[in-house]
Parts: structure tokens; C-alpha cells; sequence
């Protein structure tokens, strides 16, 4: 609504909508893959991955259904993912069985992976999961999001200097498990 | 080896398939075509961050003073909005819009929904919601034969999906959630039994149609119970750790289900009849649950996870029974007042609803809740955290970073989350 005084300016709905939906599926082609690979990453099953991130891009929607704005949709599609993914977590909190079995992460399936390129990412993953938080953190939104610093920086709420230095050693880190298990 | 971009290049390619990309595209069509904008702002909701996004220019406008802004705007939704749908939802067979719910609202829940667990969840959703629509149909009088052979023949094709998902999620080897789904699917059959032969000796009218469907519902009775014999012979096929695992878990659940089900109890108010009903099956699954405890400790895993089976199947059924009892109450409370003033008996039953013997009852229970809640007060904690994450979900998108930021302190907390957090 436009601020003049006595005068409102008012789109017919369906433009609006229109200008909407078109808006949230571009997000949607943009950041669905990277959303899907969070969400892989967390729960390592190709399936559930998948819904969650439907899930994601649900609930954005109705958020913006609900007219409030997205100031910035990835961050945000980050956010409902984590959401979503916690709630997740939490009702499976119990030890699930499969996952024991199978020794704690069901990771099949790549979409376009040669068995080296898969290989190589299970290593990396590894790596990643046993290095201290601060530096796992980094790495991860680093390597499996993609993310640039400044990006992580917002999300982490740490400066982009930090993020630069801690990431520089957790690399060199991975860099030297990577090299010693040669 | 360790040229650190090769890996960062591998890990960029897992994606979606094109073909899954374009899958949940159409569902999340689907779902924006159900849920469509209700407040029309004039400005862009979705904004990519850090370019500086300006309200866009529209094409169309048209300059309406604000005095007819509003007759203008609810105009439009009750036009374009979603409103028929939303409608459509409480429809009963016959009604004008039940086509609508069965076929649009539902279809669209069911393409929406994408793993074969989910996806029998939902079936056993389905089938219990024509089974209660036959039940409020048959308490107004309005059941008839075709609506009721409509109604079999969909519950039956619920229930046959039911199957199939069911032993999808079993071919998966995913046991506790096969035993899960197996449990609450028999608890709704068996407490809709009990409710539909209720109505049947209470309503000579409907007897002939109630009875026709409740031979459908016994029959799925007896292939769950016949499956449940299976899932036991399954069970003893596993490892013990892995049935002590099991166990445990059946524990929590069950024990979870009891509490939430007293809760639910305790706020309605039921006829007495009802309340006898609920009453003796909340007793029965206090009793398996404490037979599973002593089991458990005996390290008889297959025999404690039955017992919690039990237990979780008879708060369900106790809850469920409550549940649509108070439902055909109102509905019948509503329609009553609508074709004739008589609602005397309904209300004198309501009164006695409160006897000396059933605030006794009430009185048990909730020391046993008090009880159930110590053991399971953490698990309550968690629930509130998971009301929290939903609140935030829809809170203020400004300070999404920080909020972020908070989770991952609080997962810190959390044991399990931890694992899981990061990769």
C-alpha cells in the first residue's frame, strides 16, 4: 500500500499473486538443490531428504501466503530447513535401528557421481564430522552448502575475518588427515 | 588426493534428479494453487538480500480510494480465495462439497506426500475419516445405502493402500516404523468397531447399513491381528540387542501416548456411557504398560514390546473413541437444533456426566499422570522445544541469522543432536 495520504494504490490480487508464485519458484529452482544436499547431508536418506525439503519450501510458502515479506530468501530457506530438520531429529530421537545397523549413516545413492567422486566425498564427510564444532561448522557450510564467507558470517553471526581465519585452519586440518591416511 | 577443490566440486554435484526437481515443482504447484496469498501486499515478499530490491512496478493498477479498498479486497478473495476448499473439508457424503474434499483436498494430500511411511500414515488417516463420517451420518439418520457402499469401497481401497505402503516401509527393513503403523492402523479399526456397533444397537434405522460396514471393519480386525502374529514371529527372528533397542523405544512411546491421551481426556467432557469406555481402556493400557516395564526388566524383549504395543494400542483406542464421541456430540448438538428444539436428553446426559464414581476414576488417573509424568518429563521438555521451533517458524524473517544462531546453541544441549548437527 502505497503511504498517500487519502489514496491507496491497489494491484488486482491475481497480478500480485502471480508476481508471487513467480517469484518463490525461481527461489525454488535456484536454492532446491541446495537445500536437498543440507538436508541429505544431515539426514543421510535420499527419501526423507527429499521431503524435507518439500517440507522447507512448503512452509515458506505459507509464509508468504501470509503476506509477510522474506528479506532475504536463502538464509531463510536455511532456516526452515533447520527447523524442519530438528523437528525431525526430535521425533526420531530414539535410536532408530537401521541407522545402527548400518553404522550410523545410510548414504547411498548419488545422483550423477562416478564411485571415485562418491568415494571421495564419504572421505571428506568423515573428515569433516570428527573435527572440533567451530571448525565443523565452517566446513560444512563451506564444502556441502557452498556457501561464500560472508554468508556463512551472517548465519554463524561471527565476523567475516573469523570465518576466513577458522577456515583456513580447519582446511589445513582436513588437509592433514587427508594427507596422513595416505 | 588432497587438492581440497575436487572434493568441494563432488560434493556440488549430489542434486536433485531433473525428473525428482520437476516432481515436487508440481506438488509444490499443487500446494500454492491450495494455499493461495491471503493478504494482497503491494510489495515484493520474496527479496534476494543483499541487492537492493525496490518495490517492483506493476503493470496494472488501479487507484481506488480507501474508502473502497476493503469492499474491494474481500470481494476479491471471496472470489479467487481458496475459502471452498478449506469448506470442504468438514463435508459429510451427500453434501454439495463433499466431491470436493474427497477428490481435490485429499488427492492433493495424497500426491503430496511422498515416502511410503508417510504415505501409510496418511492411509490410516483416511480410512478412520470415512469411517467417521459414516458415524455421524448414521448418528443424524442420513446413512443410506449408497452412501454407504461409497464409503466401504473407499475405506476398503485406504486400507488395501495401507497394506501395500505398510509392507513397503517392512521391505525396507525399517521395523520400529512397521510396528508403529501397524499398531495405530489396528487401534483406529478396533475403537471405530466399537463406536459403529455402539450406534448400531442405539439406531434400529441405520442397523442394516452400520452392520454391512462393520463386517468390512471386523474382517481388517482379523488381518491385523493375523499380521500381528507375523510381526511377533518377525520380532523373534532379530538379534537381542536389537529387540532391547526396540523395547526401549516402545517404552517411551507408549508411555508418551498414555500421558498425551489422559491429557486429551481430561479436557472433554464425555457421556457417561463414554467415559466407562475410555476409562476401561485407559486401565488396560496402564496394566500392559507396567507388564511391559517388569518385562523389560526381566530382559524379555519380544514379550515387552508386545505388552507396549498393547498399551499404546489401548490409550489410542481410548482417545479415539473420545474423540469421535464428541464430535458426533456436536455434530449432532448442531443438527439437532436445526430440524427440532428437542435436545433435553442430550444435556441431562451431559449433567451426569460428572458421578461421584467417575470424578473418583478422574482422580486416579491423573495421579497416575503425575506419575507418567515424572518418567517421561523429559520427553515433555522436548515437546515444548519442538511448539517453540514451530512458533519460530512463522515468527519475523528479520532476524532469521540470529535465531539460527540460537538453535545451534540449544542443539548443543541436546545429545543426539549433536551427532547429527553438522554433516
Amino acid at each position: 500500500m502505497c503511504r498517500c495520504s487519502n489514496k491507496t494504490v491497489f494491484e488486482p490480487s491475481h497480478y500480485m499473486k502471480d508476481m508471487h508464485e513467480k517469484e518463490f519458484f525461481e527461489a525454488y529452482q535456484k536454492h532446491a538443490d541446495a537445500i536437498f544436499r543440507h538436508c541429505f547431508f544431515w539426514i543421510r536418506n535420499r527419501e526423507i531428504a527429499k521431503d524435507i525439503m518439500q517440507d522447507t519450501f512448503k512452509k515458506t510458502w505459507e509464509h508468504i501466503a501470509k503476506g509477510e515479506i522474506i528479506e532475504n530468501i536463502r538464509p531463510f530457506l536455511y532456516k526452515v530447513a533447520y527447523n524442519t530438520l530438528i523437528d525431525y531429529t526430535r521425533k526420531q530421537r530414539e535410536y532408530s535401528l537401521e541407522e545402527l545397523e548400518d553404522g550410523g549413516a545410510v548414504f547411498k545413492d548419488a545422483t550423477s557421481l562416478s564411485p571415485q567422486e562418491w568415494a571421495q566425498v564419504k572421505e571428506i564427510v568423515n573428515v569433516i564430522d570428527k573435527q572440533e564444532k567451530i571448525y565443523k561448522d565452517i566446513l560444512s557450510l563451506h564444502f556441502i552448502d557452498g556457501l561464500k564467507n560472508r554468508e556463512i558470517a551472517s548465519i554463524l553471526e561471527i565476523s567475516e575475518n573469523v570465518v576466513a581465519v577458522r577456515l583456513h585452519r580447519g582446511i589445513e586440518k582436513v588437509r592433514q588427515v587427508l594427507q596422513e591416511g595416505l | 588426493m588432497w587438492k581440497l577443490r575436487h572434493y568441494k566440486k563432488a560434493i556440488q554435484k549430489i542434486g536433485l534428479l531433473p525428473q525428482e526437481k520437476r516432481d515436487i515443482y508440481n506438488r509444490l504447484l499443487l500446494f500454492i494453487k491450495e494455499n493461495p496469498v491471503i493478504k494482497t501486499n503491494s510489495q515484493r515478499l520474496i527479496k534476494q538480500g543483499h541487492k537492493n530490491n525496490t518495490v517492483g512496478v506493476a503493470k496494472l493498477k488501479i487507484i481506488v480510494t480507501k474508502k473502497y479498498a476493503m469492499p474491494v479486497i474481500l470481494a476479491l478473495i471471496l472470489i479467487l480465495g481458496g475459502g471452498t476448499s478449506a469448506l470442504a473439508n468438514q463435508a459429510l457424503p451427500g453434501d454439495f462439497l463433499y466431491p470436493i474434499k474427497v477428490n481435490v483436498n485429499e488427492g492433493i494430500r495424497t500426491t503430496l506426500t511422498f515416502s511410503s511411511q508417510a504415505q501409510a500414515q496418511w492411509d490410516v488417516e483416511r480410512a478412520q475419516k470415512r469411517l467417521e463420517e459414516a458415524e455421524q451420518l448414521a448418528a443424524q439418520n442420513r446413512l443410506n445405502e449408497q452412501v454407504q457402499t461409497e464409503l466401504e469401497a473407499r475405506f476398503q481401497e485406504a486400507s488395501d493402500s495401507f497394506e501395500k505402503n505398510t509392507q513397503e516401509v517392512e521391505a525396507k527393513n525399517k521395523t520400529q516404523a512397521m510396528l508403529e503403523l501397524r499398531t495405530s492402523f489396528e487401534a483406529a479399526l478396533k475403537a471405530h468397531e466399537q463406536v459403529l456397533s455402539d450406534i448400531a444397537s442405539e439406531n434400529q434405522q441405520t442397523k442394516e447399513s452400520i452392520d454391512a460396514l462393520l463386517a468390512k471393519v471386523r474382517a481388517r480386525v482379523d488381518d491385523a491381528e493375523h499380521q500381528q502374529e507375523e510381526v511377533q514371529a518377525h520380532l523373534e527372528t532379530q538379534s537381542q540387542t536389537s529387540l532391547q533397542i526396540l523395547a526401549r523405544n516402545q517404552q517411551n512411546t507408549s508411555g508418551n501416548k498414555i500421558t498425551e491421551v489422559e491429557k486429551f481426556l481430561a479436557k472433554l467432557t464425555l457421556a457417561t456411557s463414554t467415559q466407562a469406555q475410555t476409562t476401561e481402556k485407559m486401565t488396560s493400557a496402564h496394566a500392559a504398560y507396567d507388564q511391559g516395564t517388569t518385562q523389560l526388566e526381566n530382559e524379555q524383549f519380544a514379550q515387552a514390546i508386545t505388552s507396549f504395543q498393547l498399551a499404546f494400542r489401548s490409550a489410542q483406542e481410548a482417545q479415539i473413541i473420545a474423540a469421535v464421541n464428541a464430535r458426533i456430540e456436536i455434530k449432532l448438538d448442531s443438527f439437532e437444533r436445526s430440524h427440532s428444539e428437542s435436545n433435553e436428553n442430550k444435556n441431562e446426559e451431559e449433567h451426569v456426566s460428572s458421578t461421584p464414581e467417575d470424578i473418583q476414576h478422574q482422580e486416579q488417573e491423573q495421579e497416575r499422570e503425575q506419575e507418567m509424568n515424572e518418567n517421561a518429563s523429559s520427553t515433555q521438555e522436548q515437546h515444548d522445544n519442538d511448539n517453540e521451533h514451530g512458533e519460530l517458524n512463522v515468527s519475523s524473517s528479520i532476524n532469521v541469522d540470529v535465531q539460527l544462531q540460537n538453535k545451534e546453541m540449544e542443539l548443543e544441549h541436546n545429545g543426539k543432536g549433536k551427532i547429527d548437527s553438522d554433516l
